[in-house]
């Protein structure tokens, strides 16, 4: 692939598709870690209160 | 199935599905880039075609994507249910994430290919659309303090987009276009040789699995999110009761 004329091209794609799908699970992750840290602050019992949706 | 639209029972069955899920497409991925990696050159092309195991799974996930928001608006629209509304909203990113790598990637792929970045033909024209009302209805979701009223009008304006979804499928037969053919899900047949459309279809399983994983993911976080608001608004209003009781019961000392 390094003597081919477009090989920029295919790093770039590969590298912008990384960084797509990096952002979008750290995204996911650090939210879900920062809610689950928000709720911690309201204890068991008021979770319990709030199952219902 | 309508046990798990319970939001406490959608977190339990999320939380036994997100981890196999995750070391599923962990493992599809790895296998699909080196599949991808050790395919051979097109005759054509050259290596260049190994854009295609990004740009062709990235395109059908921006179109599966806006499919499973479509279902979910149903759901917000016909049964009100929560769970729908955290999927649509849920799902909106993601389909934003992927289209944009499907217009970055048929970009860097056209440029050496077509000699250009970017024509104003059906098939680039639609998928751009397609990314504008991903962006709109994220944006949309922001407008609305009300969560339930935000549901309903991203529902709608998901319901009124979904016309351009056979659009984007049958552009390249309606009209003329730069943009080549379907070449895999077609009568008669793939045109692509065994090599080179095994990691393709690797690939785009990957990609569907990432999907699903990061989607049940993210109305995870939704749910936790409704979940956090009710508590903030019963603490609030505890809040405020405390504070009423106070002064009334200085003036009963009083008196």
């Amino acid at each position: 692939m390094e003597h081919d004329p477009h090989s920029g091209f295919i790093l770039a794609a590969y590298a912008i598709a990384a960084v797509v799908i990096v952002s979008m699970i750290v995204a996911i992750v650090s939210d879900y870690w920062s809610l689950k840290r928000s709720l911690k602050r309201f204890g068991a019992s008021g979770t319990r209160e709030a199952d219902r949706g | 199935m309508l046990r798990y639209a319970n939001p406490a029972n959608f977190l339990r069955l999320a939380a036994a599905l997100i981890p196999p899920l995750a070391a599923l497409t962990l493992v599809l991925l790895a296998v699909g880039l080196w599949l991808a990696f050790l395919a051979p050159a097109d005759y054509q092309q050259g290596e260049t075609v190994k854009i295609m195991y990004l740009h062709v799974p990235a395109a059908w996930l921006a179109m599966f994507v806006y499919s499973v928001m479509s279902v979910s608006a149903l759901g917000t629209l016909v049964w009100r249910h929560p769970v729908a509304d955290a999927a649509q909203k849920a799902a909106a990113p993601l389909g934003a994430g992927f289209t944009f790598i499907c217009l970055a990637t048929g970009s860097l792929w056209g440029k050496p290919m077509w000699g250009t970045w970017w024509v104003w033909d059906a098939r680039l024209t639609s998928v751009l659309v397609l990314f504008l009302l991903y962006l709109g209805l994220i944006a949309l979701w922001q407008t609305f303090e009300d969560q339930g009223r935000a549901a309903r009008a991203a529902a709608i304006l998901t319901l009124v987009g979904v016309v351009n979804i056979p659009i984007i499928h049958f552009s390249v037969e309606w009209w003329n276009t730069l943009h080549q053919p379907a070449s895999v899900f077609r009568m008669g047949g793939p045109t692509i040789s065994a090599p080179l459309l095994w990691p393709l279809l690797i690939m785009a399983l990957a990609f569907t699995f990432l999907f699903l994983t990061l989607h049940l993911m993210a109305i995870r976080n939704e749910i936790l999110r409704r979940r956090l608001r009710r508590l903030s608004i019963l603490a609030a209003s505890a809040a405020e009761r405390d504070e009423a009781e106070i002064p009334s019961a200085a003036t009963v000392a009083r008196g």
